[in-house]
C-alpha cells in the first residue's frame, strides 16, 4: 500500500453525493486490502468444535470426520451478521473549519465510509446523530438501511444558534439513550471532537460498554484548532484576537502567540487522557485530524483492531 | 517663524475627522473557535486588551498629514536674522498715482500730487521708490531710485488723463515693481480718489504679493463721499426720412448731496459750429433724452460734438465727440423684374439703417446685365427662369467683384443651359416643386447668423409660424455652402455661400405672396432687411469710441486697403497733435479724448474717429480706504487707519523671509506616501488566506 492512493478529504468535499464518497473510499480501501495480509478475514476459518445436538449438520466437516471418525463443526469468524451504528456529533463545535473541510464534513465522510464498509461485509448498519444532550436522529441497524443512513448523514446540519450548555448536555446523555435503543450487541463508532474533560468522556461510554458493544471512539480535530494557528481566518491576528465560542457564543480576547505552546500541551494531555482512559476500558481510540485521508484513517483503525484481535487470541 | 494666512490653521480642526473614523470604524468580526474548554485555561497568561483605537500609527500619520496641510495653507515664513519686520528696515516704495479723468474733479489731482510729493520727501537715505501712474493700466514713470529729485521731476510732469481708473489692475501690477530683496521692506502707496467704478467694472480682484504692504492715501475727503455731476452718457444718430438724420443724446445727472434737479444747456456743434442749443432740466439719478432737429445726412464724414453746460466739477465728461458718416442706400438691382413685388418694396422701404433702393436691371445678355448692375451692391433674382446663360455669367462676375446676390425661386422652368451656368453662381441646383398640404414651416434657422439674429429667443416663434405652401428642392448643395434655415421636412430653405469677394443667398421659396404667407407676416420686414444688408455687406460704423479702447486702424478709420506686397502702414495723429506710424498689425490704443486722424502714408485725405471718456468715470461715488483694503488685499491684514489723514497703514507683513509652504507640502507628500504604505500593509494583514 502506498500513500498515493489515499483520498484527500478536501477533494472528497467537492463531491456532493455522500454515497459516491463512501463508495470511492471503501472500494479503494478494499482494493488495497487485497494486497495486504488482511485478505478474507471475514470468511476465514476460525476453529473446529465438537458437534453438539442442535447444530446445523451442513456445517459438519466431513473430511475431519473421515480422518478422526468424530463429528466436528467448522466455525468462521464472519459467519454471523453484526450490527454497526455510527454515532456522529453534530454540535456547532463540529462546524469549525479553517483551511480545509469542516470537522462535521470529515465526520460525515468517515461515518459514511465506515457504514459502507460494514455493509460490504453484510453487517446491519444504523446511524445516530446527536447534539448537546440529546439524539437528533436515530436510524436503527438494518441490512436495508445503507441508503437511509447516507441520506441522513448528507442532510445533517449543526444547530443554527449557539446556546450555553445545560447541566446534562454533554456526551453522556445521548450515548446513554443510544445504549438503551440498541437491543443487540454490535459495533458502535462514536465520532466527535470530545470537548469535555477526559474523565467525563470516558464515563459517557459506560452505558454502551455495559451493553457489551464493541466501541470505536474517533476524535476529530482541525489542524488549526489543534495547533491554535488560525492564520487566514477572518479577523485573526496572532498578536491579539477576539474569539467567539461556536458552542456558547461567548467571547474571549487572547493573544494566540502567547497562548499557543500551553494550549498545544493542553491538547496533548487531553488526547492522552482520552487514549488511556478509553483504552483502559476496551474502547478503541483513534485520533484523526481533518487533513488525514479517510481511507488512511480506516486502515489505521483496522490495523489496530487486527493487532488487538491477535493479541486476544 | 510667521504665518501669512494664520486663519488657515483652523483647518487643523479637521484632525477630528480621522480620530472619529478610527473610533467609529467597524470592528473586525471575532474569529470563530470550536470551544473555549482548553483555550480559557490560558486566558490569564495570554490576556490581550483590545485597543479602543484601531491602528494607532496609521491614525497618527493621518492626523499629521492634515496638520501639515493646514500649516502649508497658512503659508509659514521663516524670518531670517536681521530681517524682522519693523520700521528700522529701509523701504522700497511703489508710489501709484491715479490719473484717471475723475481725478480732475474739484482739484483732486493737485491733492494727489501733493500726497505723492510727501511720500517722496519722506524717503530716508538708503530708501528707494518707483513712481507709477495709472488709468486703465499702470505705467512706470521712473526706475526704482533713491534720487528724490528725479522722482519729483517725474511727478511734476504728470498730468491727469481722460481714461478710466483700473484700480484693481494697478494694484495687481504694482507689487511686481518691487522685487523681493533681503533686508528691505516693500510697500505700495496708492494715491487715488478711490472711485467706486474702478473696482466695479468687472476687473478681477488683485492680491498683493506676500510681504508687500499697502498704504492707501485717499484724496477724497471722508465727509464728501459723492459729488454732483452731469454728463453725456451716450449719443446716437437716428435715421429719418428723406436722407435726414437726427442726433439724440442721453444726459444723466447724479445729484450727490445737492439739489435733486439741475438746469443745463445742451447744444450740438457740427464741424466746430454750434447749430442748435436747448435749455433742459436734468432730473436726479435719471436719464434725459434730447433729440436735436434732423439734419441732412452728410455726404462726407462730419465731425460733431454735443456739449453740456454750464461747467460742473468734471468738465471732461460734458463733451461728447462723434463722427457722422454718410449712409448711402444699398442699391438693389432686380434682375429680370416681372410683376411688381409690392411686399418686397414696402419691406425694404421701411429700412433706415441701411436704406435700400430698388431698380430694375435686364435679365438677358451678360453686358446688359452688368451694365444694369453698375451701381448696385446687391442683385435680386426673383425668377431664375427668366435669365439666360449670359445673365448667369454676369452675376458670376458681379459676385467676384464684391457684389451680393439674393436668389429666390419662381414658377418658371429653368432652361438647361441656364441651370448649368447658374451652377457657378448658386450654392445649389434648384430642383422640383414641393407642394405642402398642410403647409410647411421653417423648423430650424441659424440665429447666430446676422440674417436671423432678430429671431433669436422668443422672437423665433414668430418666424417659425410662417406657413409655406410651395417651395423648390435644392439639390447637390455645395460643400462650401452654409444651410442657414431648413423647412420642417428637413429640406434646405436658405443657403449662403461666398463666391469671389461677394456673397450669394439662395431662398428655396418665393419672395411674393404666391407660395407662402411670409410677405404678409411681420417677420418679413426684419428678414428681408437683414438678408439684403448681409448680401450687400453693410456695416454699421460706430459714431465714437471710448478712451482706453484698442482699435484696428485700417478698419476703424475705413482706410483704403494697401497693396498686398507692402506692409500696411497707418499714420495716426492724436487729439494732442502727436503723430505715430503704425505698422504691421499694431492696434491703436485711444489714450485721450478727442478726434484721432489717420491716413495712409502718402495719402492726402485724413479720416477721423472720435474718442470720449469712459462713462464709468462720470460716476463720482467713492470708496473708503477700508473698503479698498478689503477689496485689494486678499489676506487678512492688521491695518490701522492713520489718525486724521485718511491714511491706511497696511500690515507691513513678516518682511523678507523664507517661505516654508513648499517644505510643508513636501513633508505632507512624504507623510502621505508612508500613510499609503502603512494603510496598504494594514489591509494586507487582514486579508483572509494571508499569514498574520
Amino acid at each position: 500500500m502506498t500513500t498515493a492512493r489515499f483520498v484527500d478529504p478536501a477533494a472528497l468535499a467537492r463531491l456532493a453525493n455522500l454515497s459516491l464518497v463512501a463508495k470511492m473510499v471503501v472500494q479503494g480501501f478494499i482494493s488495497g486490502l487485497h494486497r495486504s495480509t488482511f485478505l478474507g478475514r471475514s470468511i476465514d476459518f476460525a476453529e473446529h468444535r465438537p458437534y453438539m445436538p442442535g447444530d446445523d449438520i451442513r456445517r459438519l466437516d466431513w473430511r475431519l470426520f473421515a480422518r478422526s471418525d468424530r463429528f466436528h463443526v467448522k466455525e468462521f469468524e464472519a459467519d454471523t451478521n453484526a450490527n454497526f451504528v455510527a454515532a456522529v456529533d453534530i454540535s456547532r463545535s463540529m462546524d469549525f473549519a479553517c483551511r480545509g473541510i469542516s470537522k462535521l464534513d470529515y465526520a460525515r465522510f468517515l461515518a459514511g465510509s465506515l457504514t459502507a464498509f460494514s455493509r460490504s461485509q453484510r453487517d446491519r448498519v444504523g446511524l445516530c446523530l446527536f447534539d448537546q444532550g440529546e439524539i437528533v436522529e436515530f436510524v436503527p441497524p438494518s441490512a436495508r438501511h445503507l441508503e437511509t443512513v447516507l441520506q441522513h448523514l448528507a442532510r445533517a446540519r449543526p444547530p443554527s444558534s449557539a446556546s450555553p450548555p445545560g447541566p446534562d448536555e454533554g456526551l453522556a446523555a445521548p450515548l446513554r439513550q443510544l445504549a438503551a435503543a440498541l437491543g443487540r450487541r454490535g459495533l458502535v463508532a462514536v465520532i466527535s471532537d470530545y470537548y469535555e474533560s477526559a474523565e467525563e468522556v470516558v464515563a459517557a461510554f459506560d452505558g454502551l460498554l455495559a451493553g457489551g458493544h464493541d466501541i470505536m471512539a474517533f476524535h476529530v480535530l482541525d489542524p488549526a484548532e489543534r495547533d491554535l494557528d488560525l492564520a487566514g481566518a477572518d479577523g485573526f491576528d496572532d498578536h491579539g484576537s477576539r474569539f467567539v465560542d461556536l458552542e456558547t457564543g461567548a467571547l474571549l480576547d487572547i493573544s494566540p502567540a502567547r497562548a499557543r505552546s500551553a494550549y498545544r500541551e493542553a491538547i496533548r494531555e487531553h488526547c492522552a487522557g482520552l487514549r488511556s482512559g478509553l483504552g483502559g476500558r476496551g474502547v478503541d481510540y483513534i485520533f484523526a485530524d481533518t487533513a488525514t485521508p479517510l481511507d488512511f484513517a480506516l486502515f489505521q483503525y483496522l490495523k489496530e483492531r487486527e493487532g488487538r484481535a491477535r493479541r486476544r487470541r | 517663524m510667521g504665518l501669512l494666512a494664520p486663519l488657515f490653521l483652523l483647518g487643523g480642526l479637521f484632525v477630528a475627522l480621522p480620530i472619529v473614523l478610527h473610533l467609529t470604524r467597524r470592528q473586525r468580526e471575532p474569529t470563530p473557535f470550536p470551544s473555549f474548554l482548553l483555550l480559557r485555561l490560558q486566558h490569564r497568561a495570554a490576556r490581550w486588551k483590545r485597543r479602543r483605537f484601531r491602528n494607532v500609527p496609521l491614525l497618527l500619520l493621518r492626523c499629521l498629514a492634515l496638520l501639515l496641510l493646514a500649516l502649508a495653507f497658512a503659508e509659514p515664513v521663516l524670518e531670517r536674522e536681521g530681517a524682522v519686520a519693523g520700521d528700522d528696515l529701509p523701504r522700497d516704495l511703489a508710489i501709484l498715482v491715479d490719473r484717471s479723468l475723475s481725478m480732475t474733479a474739484a482739484g483732486r489731482f493737485e491733492t494727489a500730487r501733493a500726497l505723492a510729493s510727501e511720500e517722496i520727501e519722506s524717503l530716508a537715505p538708503g530708501e528707494r521708490a518707483v513712481l507709477s501712474a495709472f488709468e486703465d493700466r499702470p505705467v512706470a514713470l521712473t526706475e526704482r531710485t533713491d534720487d528724490r529729485a528725479e522722482l519729483l521731476d517725474a511727478l511734476a510732469d504728470l498730468q491727469p488723463g481722460d481714461g478710466g481708473a483700473g484700480l484693481a489692475t494697478a494694484l495687481g501690477v504694482a507689487s511686481r515693481l518691487l522685487p523681493r530683496e533681503t533686508g528691505r521692506r516693500r510697500e505700495v502707496v496708492l494715491v487715488s480718489d478711490l472711485q467706486r467704478s474702478g473696482f466695479e467694472d468687472g476687473r478681477p480682484r488683485p492680491s498683493l504679493a506676500p510681504g508687500v504692504a499697502l498704504r492707501v492715501r485717499s484724496v477724497t475727503p471722508p465727509e464728501n463721499p459723492q459729488l454732483a455731476n452731469a454728463w453725456i452718457a451716450a449719443v446716437e444718430a437716428v435715421p429719418g426720412s428723406a436722407g435726414r438724420v437726427a442726433v439724440r443724446a442721453e444726459v444723466r445727472f447724479a445729484p450727490g448731496d445737492g439739489p435733486s434737479e439741475r438746469d443745463a444747456e445742451i447744444s450740438l456743434a457740427l464741424a466746430g459750429r454750434a447749430v442748435e442749443g436747448r435749455q433742459v432740466t436734468l432730473p436726479g439719478d435719471r436719464a434725459l433724452s434730447v433729440v436735436f432737429d434732423p439734419i441732412l445726412r452728410p455726404e462726407e464724414p462730419l465731425l460733431a460734438e454735443v456739449r453740456l453746460g454750464p461747467p460742473d466739477v468734471l468738465p471732461g465728461d460734458d463733451r461728447y465727440r462723434l463722427v457722422l458718416h454718410p449712409a448711402p442706400p444699398v442699391e438693389v438691382g432686380v434682375v429680370g423684374a416681372g410683376a411688381r413685388n409690392v411686399f418686397l418694396e414696402e419691406a425694404l422701404g421701411v429700412g433706415m439703417a441701411p436704406a435700400f433702393a430698388l431698380r430694375a436691371a435686364p435679365a438677358r445678355g451678360e453686358a446688359a446685365v452688368l451694365e444694369g448692375l453698375a451701381d448696385a451692391r446687391v442683385a435680386l433674382v426673383e425668377e431664375p427662369g427668366r435669365l439666360d446663360a449670359g445673365a448667369a455669367a454676369a452675376l458670376r462676375r458681379f459676385l467676384e467683384a464684391g457684389g451680393g446676390v439674393v436668389a429666390a425661386m419662381g414658377a418658371r422652368r429653368i432652361p438647361r443651359d441656364v441651370a448649368a451656368a447658374l451652377e457657378d453662381v448658386l450654392p445649389a441646383t434648384p430642383g422640383g416643386f414641393v407642394d405642402r398640404d398642410p403647409p410647411g414651416r421653417l423648423a430650424d434657422f441659424e440665429t447666430s447668423h446676422p440674417v436671423f439674429e432678430p429671431f433669436a429667443g422668443p422672437a423665433g416663434a414668430s418666424l417659425g409660424s410662417v406657413l409655406f405652401h410651395r417651395y423648390r428642392t435644392l439639390g447637390e448643395v455645395d460643400s462650401a455652402a452654409a444651410v442657414l434655415a431648413r423647412f420642417d421636412d428637413g429640406r434646405p430653405a436658405l443657403l449662403a455661400q461666398a463666391v469671389g469677394e461677394g456673397w450669394v443667398f439662395l431662398f428655396a421659396s418665393s419672395l411674393d405672396a404666391d407660395w407662402s404667407e411670409l410677405p404678409r407676416h411681420a417677420a418679413f420686414v426684419p428678414f428681408t432687411n437683414r438678408l439684403f444688408a448681409a448680401a450687400g455687406r453693410h456695416e454699421t460704423i460706430p459714431l465714437a469710441y471710448r478712451v482706453g479702447d484698442a482699435v484696428d486702424p485700417g478698419g476703424a478709420f475705413r482706410l483704403p486697403p494697401r497693396e498686398a506686397e507692402t506692409a500696411p502702414e497707418v499714420l495716426v495723429e492724436s487729439p494732442g497733435g502727436e503723430r505715430r506710424l503704425l505698422t504691421g498689425t499694431s492696434a491703436l490704443r485711444l489714450g485721450e479724448a478727442g478726434f484721432f486722424r489717420a491716413r495712409r502714408p502718402g495719402g492726402a485725405e485724413f479720416s477721423e474717429i472720435a474718442a470720449n471718456p469712459p462713462a464709468s468715470e462720470s460716476d463720482l461715488r467713492f470708496l473708503t480706504a477700508e473698503e479698498v483694503r478689503i477689496g485689494a488685499v486678499a489676506r487678512p491684514a492688521q491695518e490701522e487707519e492713520a489718525a486724521g489723514a485718511g491714511v491706511l497703514q497696511a500690515d507691513p507683513g513678516p518682511g523678507p523671509g523664507l517661505p516654508l509652504a513648499g517644505l510643508g507640502l513636501l513633508l505632507l507628500f512624504a507623510v502621505l506616501v508612508i500613510e499609503a504604505r502603512a494603510a496598504g500593509g494594514s489591509r494586507r494583514s487582514y486579508t483572509p488566506g494571508t499569514p498574520g
